[in-house]
């Protein structure tokens, strides 16, 4: 043997993986090699330094904590934004509101997937609308208005260059899938959320009205299902969350979809391919008081920090104006897009 | 305070207190090793910050008679390798031998007789540099060595926590320290050198 072989054994010897013969061998070479000796006590050395390092704990930053807890609840405020009052309610009584609202978020890794149940699929859909510049709406105005029927919604006022999706359904779903909600309108340049120099958020100076979809599925096989549904939405380019299944005695899969608006339709209708439809309800959603009030909220912040003396309290301050700017972001970016949320429920 | 299992129990059902108190309690462990991997503060607080939500996330397929520690250092460590995966075009396996292509064994035998270079160095010193050749080493060979030098991982837990065999741990592990030691040894030689110009440049 020779020092190649000394150095494997050195790098054993701290884990007391050497046999008696190798120690015996190793201590007669480094008595007769320089080098290795000195390659064996760094090897000690080094072997008691990386030791001590693990000795003692690092302290997390002060606002590891904060940062966290709101990141994941500003998950649940964006899922629970976009699922309709009536939907909201559904979702309580099958004890899965939380669930849902709490959990993953584009995470499909997480998901444990089981055949037995029952599956609903939910799909919202948001429209950026212009309301004829109406001006900025003061928070606790007008707080979204329910569409129970696409028809409602093709003809809602303020709604311009709506039109019916006219693609045929390719999966035989009838109306279920035929995207008679108005399609989107880009938001007016002047009238959206808006980045002004600082790259702070500019009042919106009209309304933010969002359209919903919402379609349930019933399904045979969840995992299948689920497969088709991810498959379909990445075809269209959608943007693709998915939250865990539920297991209030039925299993539930929601998957939040963000798409282009001019994409929606086609979208809507294959996802037919994936399962019977139970349900489809339309809903605008108007998130201009929304929007508004976290935004004079998220400014309230932004100058209570310039004030503020105290480290701690600044520090606070910051983790909760990111939190809101990040909402804020969040909407600003859907503007424009549809936000498509499946439920499937395993039958 | 309540204890863990409580805790992760409650959090099982959406407790968002709960979990908050389990981030607390668990902060300082999964950040330390967050540090020991990314080897900044920026870039640990982003990685622990990922690692709680993806257990929030996974809470789920968490059993309570597992350490809850433990499981979330394999989700940080889940985190972390992800990440390095999609930043690195090209995976290269260092489970190898080494084979430095300039005869590592004779250099380390010209070094030593040159004198260790790295002898005279101060413990806080030493211990710097263990730190900063740690952030060369490969994303393999680093997180063998924290996991079971660091952390004091058993063979069998880093076996675990990588999905890979004893086998390859231990001969992951073997040539992690050798590269960490040729590593600290070149370093030191370079500090040598840097000193004794800056002598000459008087």
């Amino acid at each position: 043997m020779d020092c190649r072989t000394a150095e494997m054994l050195i790098s054993l010897q701290p884990d007391d993986q050497l046999t008696i013969e190798e120690n015996a061998w190793l201590a007669v070479h480094i008595a007769n090699c320089r080098a290795c000796a000195s390659e064996q006590q760094l090897q000690e050395r080094l072997s008691r330094t990386l030791e001590d390092i693990g000795r003692f704990e690092l302290e997390a930053p002060a606002e590891l904590g904060s940062l966290v807890m709101n990141k994941l609840r500003s998950q649940r405020r964006s899922l629970l934004t976009y699922i309709p009052a009536t939907w909201r309610k559904a979702m309580a009584a099958a004890a899965a509101l939380l669930l849902i609202a709490g959990s993953s978020a584009g995470i499909t890794g997480f998901l444990k997937m089981a055949g037995g149940g029952k599956t609903v699929g939910l799909e919202t859909t948001p429209t950026i609308l212009s309301d004829g510049g109406s001006g900025y709406m003061a928070p606790g105005g007008s707080t979204g208005q329910s569409a129970p029927d696409s028809a409602a919604l093709s003809q809602g006022e303020g709604i311009s260059g709506g039109t019916p999706d006219n693609e045929p359904n390719t999966q035989g779903t009838e109306g279920a899938f035929k995207d008679a909600t108005p399609t989107a309108v880009a938001p007016d340049k002047s009238t959206s959320p808006s980045r002004i120099a600082g790259g702070e958020t500019a009042l919106l100076s009209s309304g933010m009205k969002v359209t919903s979809t919402v379609l349930k599925f019933a399904v045979n096989d969840l995992a299948s299902a689920r497969a088709k549904a991810v498959s379909i939405a990445a075809g269209f380019g959608a943007t693709n969350q998915i939250f865990p299944e539920q297991s209030s005695g039925r299993q539930i899969l929601v998957m939040r979809l963000t798409i282009r608006s001019d994409q929606a339709p086609g979208l809507i209708s294959n996802l037919g391919q994936v399962g019977s439809v139970v349900d489809r309800q339309d809903e605008i959603r108007d998130l201009t008081p929304l929007y508004n009030e976290t935004l004079v909220e998220y400014d309230d912040l932004l100058a209570r920090q310039s004030t503020v003396q105290d480290p701690e309290e600044q520090r606070k301050l910051e983790v909760q104006a990111a939190s809101y700017k990040q909402q804020l972001d969040a909407w600003a970016e859907e503007a424009g897009k549809r936000v498509i949320m499946v439920w499937l429920e395993g039958e | 305070m309540q204890d863990t299992r409580t805790l992760v129990r409650k959090a099982q059902s959406n407790d968002m207190h709960a979990f908050e108190e389990l981030v607390g309690m668990y902060q300082n462990r999964v950040y330390s090793l967050c540090h020991h991997l990314a080897g900044n503060r920026d870039d640990a607080q982003d990685l622990a910050q990922e690692a709680f939500i993806r257990a929030y996330k996974a809470l789920g397929s968490f059993r309570n008679e597992a350490d809850f520690g433990t499981w979330l250092h394999r989700i940080t460590l889940n985190v972390w390798l992800n990440i390095k995966r999609k930043n690195s075009h090209k995976i290269v396996s260092l489970d190898e031998p080494y084979d430095s292509g300039d005869g590592s064994s004779m250099q380390r035998e010209v070094a030593a007789l040159d004198g260790d270079p790295l002898e005279a160095l101060e413990e806080k010193e030493f211990r710097g540099l263990v730190r900063s050749t740690l952030n060369t080493l490969s994303e393999e060979h680093r997180t063998v060595l924290v996991l079971r030098e660091i952390e004091g991982y058993s063979y069998e837990e880093v076996s675990r926590m990588l999905g890979c065999s004893l086998g390859t741990v231990k001969s992951r592990l073997s040539r992690a320290r050798e590269v960490l030691r040729r590593e600290m040894t070149e370093l030191g030689r370079q500090a040598n050198r840097d000193v004794a110009a800056a002598r000459e440049g008087r």
